[in-house]
């Protein structure tokens, strides 16, 4: 579909007035070095302004204003982004006024990397996420199989209950939580952290592994079935290719939340022997130094391997997130 | 009945882990129960609740909950759309966008909420807008801009599934009988992405209503303003009143319950498995 020449010469006619003003602004109130930030966005709002009537009347499918919303979706990820990157890298005891980092220096970085306590708590955050992910998964495939493919009585309620457990507010779990577990005298203790971890990771897999069964070409299987496939056969030729990707990716990703949740490892957390990454970084006053630092160079550190995540399985894991629904 | 055995195992586990706590926490709230002693606990009935519903700071920390949760929503929908509806044309950039759309929401909250409480208070906003002097309203705001970063990414997602669920063949017929371009957006891409408006928008709402972690942060003695999870944490952990912060916490689950009850009907979310 070709945009109109009019909606274009407006698209344009936008982008200019959006450059100027932002050229304007970043002049006349913000001092170097982000005043380049600035000027770049600007340069590149008004290239587009001109781009659009270079090719306002030509027969390419091109969206000025997409490439516009594209230019802002870029600008808002980014700069917060390269922010923490900053704060990251700012030298111990300065804080950062810029977002373009002046002063880079990676202490912040190898403190989060040789810290013992971080150290600990992203082995105690990786064993409980590690183990709740692995049998909410070995039980949630089965259930979401069962839920996509067999006929179950109460379908709608038990998706409503998974749902509901999905949404549910853990801080109002976690006093109650806490008390059952200092009432066993479990307090302080990472197998303390396992049962109240699979209130995350088990509804969460449920409902991923629902996606993933739902776009499986289960006709395949029937005509496989139909063909006269061993057990055996089946499942190296339809399962493994057709069900085992999505599962992995799945699992990694409740992996990834079962790792990010704070209010579960904060609350159950007496020392830090016990207490996973995201509660230390917030809690663990007086053991590393809270500067925001170390904290935005422990955060950057642990979103790594997403983004390795991201960058290996990027089709899967935007299939799996955005289809959450139907 | 087949299907039940399959199910059974992880449901029923489901139910232990989240009925148990609940059932604690109800049992829990009915006493009069200081963290700090645990045989020290008198069975107090309804006083707890009594002493919550009466009470105005909770309110008005419920009002304010539930004014950022609609103030974020509803920016996060706009925005989200905005930029599913630039992605979905430029295809070419795709698979840089695809990674990009996802960082902010797998950056730890926690993390996003300390950079953005330092962007308004020494750093970059405070230069670049030249904000001054922001108190604790200006950080509270700070922290609540970094959740909006964080789940708009998320949201045009999404939002941008719902899209492409837009048929083009229908889209192009709507043009060729001259549609203008508002009635193609209500007559034809709307009916579509419904569904995807709706899940976002419950979705988003439940998930920015729980949220802790920047409040929390900027959380300061005295301060007038603070959320309803924010009083719920520090009523158990900080002055350890289990009793009390256990019957916040039913109240909080009855308030998410009644949201959902509200949405869900409202936007017709639906799922049929």
């Amino acid at each position: 579909m070709t945009p109109s020449v009019r909606s274009r010469l407006w698209a344009s006619g936008i982008a200019f007035v959006l450059g100027f003003a932002v050229a304007n602004y970043g002049i006349i109130r913000v001092s170097r070095p982000d005043l380049w930030i600035w000027i770049g966005l600007a340069v590149v709002l008004m290239g587009t302004s001109a781009a659009g009537i270079l090719f306002a009347d030509t027969r390419s499918g091109l969206s000025i204003w997409s490439i516009i919303g594209v230019e802002l979706f870029a600008v808002f990820t980014l700069v917060p982004l390269l922010w923490t990157f900053t704060v990251a890298t700012a030298p111990s005891g300065t804080k950062p006024r810029t977002v373009w980092p002046q002063d880079v220096s990676w202490d912040a970085f190898d403190g989060a990397l040789h810290s013992q306590i971080l150290q600990d708590a992203a082995v105690t955050s990786v064993f409980v996420a590690g183990v709740a992910t692995l049998v909410a998964m070995a039980l949630a495939i089965p259930a979401a199989y069962a839920l996509v493919r067999l006929p179950v009585r109460g379908r709608r309620q038990v998706y409503a209950v998974v749902t509901a457990t999905l949404f549910l507010p853990l801080l109002a779990l976690a006093g109650p939580i806490t008390d059952q577990v200092l009432a066993l005298d479990k307090f302080g203790s990472r197998v303390s952290l396992l049962p109240p971890a699979l209130l995350i990771t088990l509804p969460l897999a449920i409902w991923l592994s629902i996606t993933v069964f739902r776009d499986v070409p289960w006709s395949l299987r029937d005509s496989v079935r139909a063909d006269g496939a061993t057990w055996m056969q089946s499942f190296v030729r339809f399962a493994l290719p057709n069900v085992l990707p999505g599962v992995f990716v799945a699992g990694l990703l409740v992996f990834v939340a079962g790792c990010n949740d704070f209010v579960l490892g904060a609350a159950l957390s007496a020392d830090d022997d016990s207490r996973p990454l995201p509660a230390t970084l917030m809690l663990a006053t007086g053991q590393i130094e809270t500067s925001s630092s170390a904290v935005a160079a422990a955060g950057l550190l642990w979103l790594a391997p997403v983004i390795l995540l991201l960058l290996v399985f990027p089709r899967r894991i935007t299939q799996l997130l955005g289809r959450s629904y139907r | 009945m087949k299907g039940w055995r399959w199910l059974a195992p992880a449901f029923v586990l489901l139910l232990v882990v989240t009925g148990w706590p609940i059932g604690r926490g109800i049992w829990l709230s009915l006493h009069s129960a200081p963290l700090t002693n645990p045989d020290d606990r008198t069975f107090v009935g309804a006083d707890n609740y009594t002493d919550i519903l009466t009470n105005r700071s909770w309110w008005l920390a419920v009002a304010t909950t539930l004014v950022i949760v609609l103030v974020v929503v509803v920016l996060q929908l706009l925005i989200g759309l905005a930029f599913a509806v630039a992605l979905r044309r430029v295809t070419l950039l795709w698979p840089v966008t695809r990674v990009l759309v996802l960082i902010p929401f797998a950056l730890l909250a926690v993390v996003s909420a300390v950079v953005w409480r330092d962007a308004v208070t020494t750093g970059f906003a405070d230069e670049w807008f030249k904000l001054g002097e922001v108190g604790h309203f200006g950080e509270l705001v700070g922290v609540t801009v970094g959740e909006l970063w964080r789940g708009t990414g998320i949201t045009a997602l999404i939002l941008l599934a719902g899209l492409l669920r837009v048929r083009s063949s229908l889209m192009a017929s709507a043009i060729a009988d001259g549609a203008t371009a508002w009635q193609r957006s209500r007559r034809v891409v709307l009916p579509a992405m419904g569904p995807a408006i709706a899940v976002a928008t419950t979705y988003r709402a439940l998930d920015t209503f729980r949220i802790l972690e920047g409040p929390l942060l900027v959380d300061e003695p005295g301060a007038k303003l603070r959320t309803a999870p924010l009083l719920a944490w520090d009523t158990t952990f900080s002055s350890l009143e289990l009793g009390l912060g256990a019957a916040m916490s039913m109240v909080l689950l009855a308030i998410m319950l009644l949201m959902a009850a509200i949405m869900v009907p409202l936007f017709r979310v639906r799922r049929v498995v």
